[in-house]
Protein backbone atom coordinates (compact mmCIF):
# COMPACT_ATOMS: atom_id res chain seq x y z
CA UNK A 1 0.00 0.00 0.00
CA UNK A 2 2.88 2.44 1.14
CA UNK A 3 4.39 1.47 -2.47
CA UNK A 4 1.28 2.29 -4.05
CA UNK A 5 0.94 5.91 -2.67
CA UNK A 6 4.60 6.74 -3.03
CA UNK A 7 4.33 5.65 -7.22
CA UNK A 8 1.43 8.08 -7.02
CA UNK A 9 3.73 10.81 -5.05
CA UNK A 10 6.52 10.04 -7.84
CA UNK A 11 3.57 10.50 -10.86
CA UNK A 12 2.83 13.59 -9.47
CA UNK A 13 5.67 15.26 -8.84
CA UNK A 14 7.33 13.82 -12.82
CA UNK A 15 3.66 15.07 -14.24
CA UNK A 16 4.01 18.70 -12.28
CA UNK A 17 7.92 18.71 -13.51
CA UNK A 18 7.49 18.11 -16.99
CA UNK A 19 4.54 20.81 -16.96
CA UNK A 20 6.77 23.34 -16.03
CA UNK A 21 9.74 22.25 -18.48
CA UNK A 22 6.99 22.83 -20.76
CA UNK A 23 6.08 26.16 -19.56
CA UNK A 24 9.71 27.12 -19.53
CA UNK A 25 10.56 25.82 -22.78
CA UNK A 26 7.34 28.02 -24.26
CA UNK A 27 8.53 31.21 -22.35
CA UNK A 28 11.95 30.52 -23.87
CA UNK A 29 10.65 30.31 -27.29
CA UNK A 30 8.32 33.34 -27.27
CA UNK A 31 11.50 35.40 -26.07
CA UNK A 32 13.09 34.43 -28.76
CA UNK A 33 10.22 35.50 -30.84
CA UNK A 34 10.32 38.71 -29.29
CA UNK A 35 14.12 38.95 -29.66
CA UNK A 36 13.56 37.91 -33.52
CA UNK A 37 10.96 40.75 -33.90
CA UNK A 38 13.30 43.14 -32.99
CA UNK A 39 16.38 42.60 -34.72
CA UNK A 40 13.86 42.68 -37.48
CA UNK A 41 12.16 45.72 -36.95
CA UNK A 42 15.86 47.32 -36.28
CA UNK A 43 16.94 45.97 -39.86
CA UNK A 44 13.28 47.38 -41.37
CA UNK A 45 14.01 50.98 -39.54
CA UNK A 46 17.94 50.47 -41.10
CA UNK A 47 16.28 50.15 -44.57
CA UNK A 48 14.06 53.11 -44.46
CA UNK A 49 16.83 55.25 -43.34
CA UNK A 50 19.46 54.04 -46.07
CA UNK A 51 16.40 55.24 -48.67
CA UNK A 52 17.26 58.91 -47.34
CA UNK A 53 20.84 57.81 -47.40
CA UNK A 54 21.04 56.60 -51.26
CA UNK A 55 19.00 59.94 -52.05
CA UNK A 56 21.01 62.30 -50.44
CA UNK A 57 24.03 60.71 -51.66
CA UNK A 58 23.07 61.06 -54.91
CA UNK A 59 21.99 64.62 -54.71
CA UNK A 60 25.01 65.55 -53.58
CA UNK A 61 27.12 63.94 -56.37
CA UNK A 62 25.24 64.98 -59.23
CA UNK A 63 25.01 68.62 -57.78
CA UNK A 64 28.90 68.27 -57.54
CA UNK A 65 29.41 67.14 -60.82
CA UNK A 66 26.72 69.78 -62.41
CA UNK A 67 28.64 72.51 -60.78
CA UNK A 68 31.65 71.54 -62.29
CA UNK A 69 30.21 70.71 -65.24
CA UNK A 70 28.93 74.89 -65.34
CA UNK A 71 24.96 73.61 -65.24
CA UNK A 72 24.60 74.19 -61.38
CA UNK A 73 25.76 77.81 -59.82
CA UNK A 74 26.59 76.79 -56.52
CA UNK A 75 28.62 73.87 -54.53
CA UNK A 76 27.71 72.19 -51.21
CA UNK A 77 29.86 69.72 -49.01
CA UNK A 78 28.12 69.92 -45.97
CA UNK A 79 25.83 67.21 -46.74
CA UNK A 80 22.97 68.85 -46.02
CA UNK A 81 20.61 67.54 -48.39
CA UNK A 82 16.24 67.92 -48.90
CA UNK A 83 14.91 64.11 -49.31
CA UNK A 84 12.68 63.16 -52.27
CA UNK A 85 11.51 59.88 -51.55
CA UNK A 86 10.80 59.80 -47.83
CA UNK A 87 11.18 62.36 -45.44
CA UNK A 88 11.82 62.27 -41.77
CA UNK A 89 8.21 62.64 -41.10
CA UNK A 90 7.56 59.78 -43.13
CA UNK A 91 10.00 57.61 -41.19
CA UNK A 92 8.64 58.31 -38.25
CA UNK A 93 5.31 57.10 -39.29
CA UNK A 94 6.82 53.66 -40.57
CA UNK A 95 8.84 53.56 -37.03
CA UNK A 96 5.37 53.53 -35.31
CA UNK A 97 4.34 50.69 -37.43
CA UNK A 98 7.61 48.99 -36.54
CA UNK A 99 6.71 50.01 -32.55
CA UNK A 100 3.35 48.09 -32.56
CA UNK A 101 4.97 45.16 -34.06
CA UNK A 102 7.90 45.21 -31.02
CA UNK A 103 5.59 46.07 -28.84
CA UNK A 104 2.98 43.30 -29.26
CA UNK A 105 5.97 40.98 -29.31
CA UNK A 106 7.26 42.31 -25.81
CA UNK A 107 3.54 41.87 -24.82
CA UNK A 108 3.34 38.47 -25.52
CA UNK A 109 6.40 37.69 -23.79
CA UNK A 110 5.13 39.04 -20.78
CA UNK A 111 2.28 36.55 -21.18
CA UNK A 112 4.06 34.08 -21.66
CA UNK A 113 6.23 34.78 -18.57
CA UNK A 114 6.24 33.16 -15.30
CA UNK A 115 6.08 36.82 -13.88
CA UNK A 116 3.01 37.65 -12.39
CA UNK A 117 2.54 41.10 -13.80
CA UNK A 118 1.81 40.50 -17.49
CA UNK A 119 2.01 44.57 -17.62
CA UNK A 120 4.68 46.34 -20.36
CA UNK A 121 6.89 48.64 -18.35
CA UNK A 122 5.61 52.39 -18.15
CA UNK A 123 7.42 53.51 -21.02
CA UNK A 124 6.12 51.20 -22.92
CA UNK A 125 2.59 51.28 -22.23
CA UNK A 126 3.36 55.19 -22.74
CA UNK A 127 4.72 54.24 -26.77
CA UNK A 128 1.46 52.19 -27.30
CA UNK A 129 -0.85 54.79 -26.28
CA UNK A 130 0.74 57.39 -28.75
CA UNK A 131 0.85 55.01 -31.03
CA UNK A 132 -2.86 54.37 -30.56
CA UNK A 133 -3.19 58.19 -30.72
CA UNK A 134 -1.35 58.54 -34.07
CA UNK A 135 -3.45 55.91 -35.28
CA UNK A 136 -6.97 57.33 -34.44
CA UNK A 137 -5.38 60.91 -35.84
CA UNK A 138 -5.35 59.23 -39.05
CA UNK A 139 -1.33 59.94 -39.51
CA UNK A 140 -1.22 56.83 -41.20
CA UNK A 141 -3.32 57.97 -44.59
CA UNK A 142 -0.32 57.85 -46.57
CA UNK A 143 0.28 54.57 -46.21
CA UNK A 144 -1.25 51.96 -48.81
CA UNK A 145 -4.39 50.42 -47.64
CA UNK A 146 -4.37 53.10 -44.80
CA UNK A 147 -7.52 52.50 -43.14
CA UNK A 148 -6.68 48.66 -42.72
CA UNK A 149 -3.36 50.00 -41.29
CA UNK A 150 -5.38 52.11 -38.63
CA UNK A 151 -7.50 49.93 -37.54
CA UNK A 152 -5.07 47.29 -37.35
CA UNK A 153 -2.47 49.80 -35.18
CA UNK A 154 -5.20 50.04 -32.88
CA UNK A 155 -6.02 46.48 -32.61
CA UNK A 156 -2.88 45.71 -31.67
CA UNK A 157 -2.04 49.02 -29.51
CA UNK A 158 -5.21 48.02 -27.45
CA UNK A 159 -4.38 44.84 -26.86
CA UNK A 160 -0.54 45.84 -25.84
CA UNK A 161 -2.68 48.24 -23.03
CA UNK A 162 -4.55 45.56 -22.27
CA UNK A 163 -4.90 43.87 -18.87
CA UNK A 164 -7.68 42.01 -18.94
CA UNK A 165 -8.78 40.39 -21.89
CA UNK A 166 -5.64 38.62 -23.03
CA UNK A 167 -4.41 36.73 -20.83
CA UNK A 168 -3.63 33.24 -22.57
CA UNK A 169 -1.02 33.59 -25.63
CA UNK A 170 -2.88 31.46 -28.25
CA UNK A 171 -5.64 33.53 -28.04
CA UNK A 172 -3.77 36.47 -28.04
CA UNK A 173 -2.01 35.56 -31.04
CA UNK A 174 -5.07 34.28 -33.24
CA UNK A 175 -7.14 37.62 -32.27
CA UNK A 176 -4.05 39.87 -33.76
CA UNK A 177 -2.77 37.38 -36.25
CA UNK A 178 -5.12 39.96 -38.78
CA UNK A 179 -4.03 43.13 -37.30
CA UNK A 180 -0.13 41.87 -37.59
CA UNK A 181 -0.66 40.59 -41.36
CA UNK A 182 -2.07 43.71 -42.48
CA UNK A 183 1.13 46.09 -40.69
CA UNK A 184 3.78 43.42 -42.21
CA UNK A 185 1.94 43.09 -45.72
CA UNK A 186 2.14 47.27 -45.62
CA UNK A 187 5.92 46.74 -45.03
CA UNK A 188 6.41 44.56 -47.65
CA UNK A 189 4.96 46.73 -50.50
CA UNK A 190 6.42 49.55 -49.41
CA UNK A 191 9.74 47.52 -48.78
CA UNK A 192 9.83 47.12 -52.65
CA UNK A 193 9.08 50.18 -54.05
CA UNK A 194 11.58 51.97 -51.51
CA UNK A 195 14.47 49.60 -53.38
CA UNK A 196 13.30 50.70 -56.69
CA UNK A 197 13.94 53.83 -55.76
CA UNK A 198 17.07 53.29 -53.87
CA UNK A 199 18.46 51.31 -57.48
CA UNK A 200 17.26 54.05 -59.20
CA UNK A 201 19.55 56.63 -57.53
CA UNK A 202 22.31 54.51 -57.31
CA UNK A 203 22.20 53.65 -61.48
CA UNK A 204 21.78 57.69 -61.17
CA UNK A 205 25.54 58.36 -59.95
CA UNK A 206 26.76 55.66 -62.93
CA UNK A 207 24.95 57.19 -65.67
CA UNK A 208 26.10 60.75 -64.44
CA UNK A 209 29.85 59.22 -63.74
CA UNK A 210 30.15 57.36 -67.11
CA UNK A 211 30.31 60.30 -69.66
CA UNK A 212 32.54 62.12 -67.04
CA UNK A 213 35.20 59.66 -67.36
CA UNK A 214 34.43 58.98 -71.21
CA UNK A 215 35.27 62.73 -72.10
CA UNK A 216 38.45 63.07 -70.09
CA UNK A 217 39.76 60.19 -72.04
CA UNK A 218 38.85 61.92 -75.54
CA UNK A 219 40.99 64.87 -74.03
CA UNK A 220 43.58 62.50 -73.13
CA UNK A 221 43.69 63.15 -69.83
CA UNK A 222 41.86 60.15 -67.75
CA UNK A 223 44.50 58.07 -65.97
CA UNK A 224 43.77 54.66 -63.85
CA UNK A 225 43.48 56.55 -60.67
CA UNK A 226 39.97 58.23 -62.41
CA UNK A 227 38.79 54.70 -63.28
CA UNK A 228 39.36 53.62 -59.09
CA UNK A 229 37.91 56.93 -57.59
CA UNK A 230 34.49 56.46 -60.29
CA UNK A 231 34.58 53.18 -59.01
CA UNK A 232 34.82 53.61 -55.52
CA UNK A 233 32.12 56.31 -55.63
CA UNK A 234 29.98 53.53 -57.23
CA UNK A 235 31.06 51.53 -54.57
CA UNK A 236 30.09 53.44 -51.49
CA UNK A 237 26.65 54.66 -53.09
CA UNK A 238 25.31 51.02 -52.47
CA UNK A 239 24.01 51.47 -49.03
CA UNK A 240 24.06 47.40 -49.16
CA UNK A 241 27.47 46.30 -50.48
CA UNK A 242 30.88 47.02 -50.98
CA UNK A 243 30.16 46.26 -55.15
CA UNK A 244 28.26 48.41 -57.19
CA UNK A 245 24.70 46.71 -58.19
CA UNK A 246 26.32 45.46 -61.40
CA UNK A 247 28.67 43.28 -60.00
CA UNK A 248 26.78 41.87 -56.99
CA UNK A 249 23.07 41.12 -57.53
CA UNK A 250 22.76 39.67 -54.25
CA UNK A 251 23.14 42.91 -52.86
CA UNK A 252 20.28 44.66 -55.62
CA UNK A 253 18.12 46.82 -53.18
CA UNK A 254 15.53 44.95 -54.36
CA UNK A 255 17.17 41.57 -53.20
CA UNK A 256 17.21 42.90 -49.83
CA UNK A 257 14.18 44.00 -49.89
CA UNK A 258 12.89 40.78 -50.59
CA UNK A 259 15.35 39.38 -47.81
CA UNK A 260 13.26 42.11 -45.34
CA UNK A 261 9.62 40.37 -46.51
CA UNK A 262 10.70 36.85 -45.71
CA UNK A 263 12.18 38.33 -42.21
CA UNK A 264 8.39 39.46 -41.74
CA UNK A 265 6.94 36.88 -43.57
CA UNK A 266 8.51 34.70 -40.37
CA UNK A 267 7.14 37.19 -37.94
CA UNK A 268 4.05 36.12 -39.23
CA UNK A 269 4.20 32.25 -39.76
CA UNK A 270 5.64 32.28 -36.04
CA UNK A 271 2.73 34.45 -34.38
CA UNK A 272 0.60 32.00 -36.74
CA UNK A 273 2.22 29.24 -35.06
CA UNK A 274 1.73 30.23 -31.41
CA UNK A 275 -1.86 30.78 -32.27
CA UNK A 276 -2.21 27.54 -33.32
CA UNK A 277 0.90 24.74 -33.56
CA UNK A 278 2.07 22.63 -30.60
CA UNK A 279 4.91 23.16 -29.22
CA UNK A 280 7.73 21.26 -31.91
CA UNK A 281 5.44 23.97 -34.50
CA UNK A 282 6.12 27.05 -32.25
CA UNK A 283 9.72 26.15 -31.86
CA UNK A 284 10.36 25.38 -35.35
CA UNK A 285 8.33 28.40 -36.56
CA UNK A 286 10.20 30.92 -34.02
CA UNK A 287 13.73 29.07 -35.35
CA UNK A 288 12.84 30.14 -38.73
CA UNK A 289 12.28 33.29 -37.95
CA UNK A 290 15.57 33.63 -35.40
CA UNK A 291 17.69 32.70 -39.02
CA UNK A 292 15.59 35.06 -41.12
CA UNK A 293 16.12 38.08 -38.29
CA UNK A 294 19.84 37.03 -38.47
CA UNK A 295 19.96 37.14 -42.13
CA UNK A 296 18.56 40.88 -41.76
CA UNK A 297 21.09 42.11 -39.35
CA UNK A 298 23.50 40.93 -41.78
CA UNK A 299 21.78 43.81 -43.88
CA UNK A 300 22.41 46.07 -40.67
CA UNK A 301 25.89 44.86 -40.73
CA UNK A 302 26.58 45.52 -44.45
CA UNK A 303 24.87 49.46 -43.98
CA UNK A 304 27.32 49.66 -41.33
CA UNK A 305 30.31 49.11 -43.46
CA UNK B 1 -5.01 61.92 -49.85
CA UNK B 2 -4.78 58.91 -53.03
CA UNK B 3 -7.44 55.94 -52.58
CA UNK B 4 -5.90 52.62 -52.86
CA UNK B 5 -6.60 52.07 -56.63
CA UNK B 6 -4.61 55.36 -57.24
CA UNK B 7 -1.89 53.95 -55.11
CA UNK B 8 -1.69 50.80 -57.14
CA UNK B 9 -1.49 52.51 -60.04
CA UNK B 10 1.51 54.95 -59.02
CA UNK B 11 3.77 51.65 -57.88
CA UNK B 12 2.71 50.03 -61.14
CA UNK B 13 3.90 53.34 -63.12
CA UNK B 14 7.00 53.50 -60.84
CA UNK B 15 7.84 50.04 -61.52
CA UNK B 16 7.54 50.54 -65.48
CA UNK B 17 10.07 53.44 -64.97
CA UNK B 18 12.39 51.19 -63.22
CA UNK B 19 12.41 49.26 -65.97
CA UNK B 20 12.88 51.86 -68.28
CA UNK B 21 16.05 52.88 -66.40
CA UNK B 22 17.27 49.70 -66.42
CA UNK B 23 17.22 49.42 -70.20
CA UNK B 24 18.89 53.12 -70.32
CA UNK B 25 21.73 51.58 -68.03
CA UNK B 26 22.34 48.94 -70.24
CA UNK B 27 22.78 50.82 -72.75
CA UNK B 28 25.12 53.27 -70.95
CA UNK B 29 27.59 50.53 -70.24
CA UNK B 30 27.50 48.96 -74.04
CA UNK B 31 29.45 52.53 -74.96
CA UNK B 32 31.83 54.80 -74.57
CA UNK B 33 31.24 57.57 -76.69
CA UNK B 34 31.14 60.87 -74.20
CA UNK B 35 28.33 62.32 -76.59
CA UNK B 36 25.84 59.04 -76.15
CA UNK B 37 26.54 59.24 -72.53
CA UNK B 38 25.83 62.10 -71.78
CA UNK B 39 22.83 62.44 -73.80
CA UNK B 40 21.78 59.36 -71.81
CA UNK B 41 22.99 60.78 -68.58
CA UNK B 42 20.33 63.40 -69.40
CA UNK B 43 17.68 61.30 -70.32
CA UNK B 44 18.47 59.15 -67.30
CA UNK B 45 17.91 62.25 -64.99
CA UNK B 46 14.11 62.78 -66.46
CA UNK B 47 13.38 59.02 -65.36
CA UNK B 48 14.86 59.34 -62.01
CA UNK B 49 13.08 62.42 -61.11
CA UNK B 50 9.72 61.22 -62.15
CA UNK B 51 9.95 58.12 -60.22
CA UNK B 52 10.87 60.29 -57.16
CA UNK B 53 8.04 62.52 -58.00
CA UNK B 54 5.79 59.16 -58.48
CA UNK B 55 6.87 57.87 -54.89
CA UNK B 56 6.64 61.01 -53.08
CA UNK B 57 2.56 61.20 -54.59
CA UNK B 58 1.77 57.69 -53.20
CA UNK B 59 3.29 58.85 -50.20
CA UNK B 60 1.07 61.91 -49.78
CA UNK B 61 -1.59 62.11 -46.88
CA UNK B 62 -3.81 65.12 -47.64
CA UNK B 63 -6.45 65.15 -50.78
CA UNK B 64 -5.08 69.05 -51.66
CA UNK B 65 -1.38 67.96 -51.87
CA UNK B 66 -2.32 64.60 -54.22
CA UNK B 67 -4.15 66.77 -56.76
CA UNK B 68 -1.39 68.90 -56.86
CA UNK B 69 1.05 66.64 -57.23
CA UNK B 70 -0.83 64.35 -59.83
CA UNK B 71 -1.38 67.39 -61.91
CA UNK B 72 2.77 67.95 -61.94
CA UNK B 73 3.30 64.17 -62.83
CA UNK B 74 0.71 64.70 -66.17
CA UNK B 75 2.11 68.16 -67.00
CA UNK B 76 5.75 66.24 -67.06
CA UNK B 77 4.20 63.46 -69.17
CA UNK B 78 4.40 65.70 -72.10
CA UNK B 79 8.71 65.61 -71.30
CA UNK B 80 8.40 62.23 -71.26
CA UNK B 81 6.49 61.77 -74.42
CA UNK B 82 9.15 63.86 -76.22
CA UNK B 83 12.03 61.88 -73.99
CA UNK B 84 10.61 58.21 -75.79
CA UNK B 85 11.54 60.07 -79.55
CA UNK B 86 15.01 61.26 -78.02
CA UNK B 87 16.19 57.61 -76.80
CA UNK B 88 15.15 56.55 -80.06
CA UNK B 89 17.65 58.68 -81.65
CA UNK B 90 20.45 57.71 -78.87
CA UNK B 91 19.87 54.28 -78.09
CA UNK B 92 21.86 52.46 -80.54
CA UNK B 93 20.44 48.96 -80.05
CA UNK B 94 16.49 49.33 -81.75
CA UNK B 95 15.16 47.01 -79.67
CA UNK B 96 16.37 48.18 -76.76
CA UNK B 97 15.15 51.40 -77.40
CA UNK B 98 11.58 50.13 -78.33
CA UNK B 99 10.98 48.56 -75.04
CA UNK B 100 13.04 51.61 -73.13
CA UNK B 101 10.21 53.65 -74.87
CA UNK B 102 7.34 51.10 -74.18
CA UNK B 103 7.65 51.07 -70.81
CA UNK B 104 7.87 54.99 -70.66
CA UNK B 105 4.53 54.02 -73.06
CA UNK B 106 2.76 52.03 -70.16
CA UNK B 107 4.22 54.70 -67.30
CA UNK B 108 2.17 57.11 -69.23
CA UNK B 109 -1.02 55.51 -69.64
CA UNK B 110 -1.07 54.74 -65.92
CA UNK B 111 -0.61 58.25 -65.17
CA UNK B 112 -3.35 59.32 -67.75
CA UNK B 113 -5.76 57.55 -65.47
CA UNK B 114 -5.29 59.14 -62.07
Amino acid sequence: MVSFWRGVLFALVGVSLAGCAGLTQIEDTITKYDQGAHSVSAAEMNFFKSVQTVDCTSQFYLQAIGWANGTEHNFYINGICTPTILTDDQIKTRQALMDAITLYADKMAALASRDDSKTLDTNSQKLASNINNMAKQHQFSALPVAADVEAAIIGISDMVLDQKKFAEIKKAARDMQPDLQTVVMTLQKENIIFAQGIASKIDRIEAALRPLVAAEKQRGMVSFLDLLEARRILQSANPFSTTSLAADPDKDPQNVALQLNKALDAVLNANKAIASAGTGGIIASVNDLIARAQAAQSIQTALNK
Amino acid sequence: MPNNTQKQTLLDAVTAIRSAEQLLMQASRATSDPGTLTKISIEYNQLDSFLSQLLQAQAIADDASFVLATAALKRQATTLQADENDIKKIVADVNTAAQIVGYITQALALIAQL
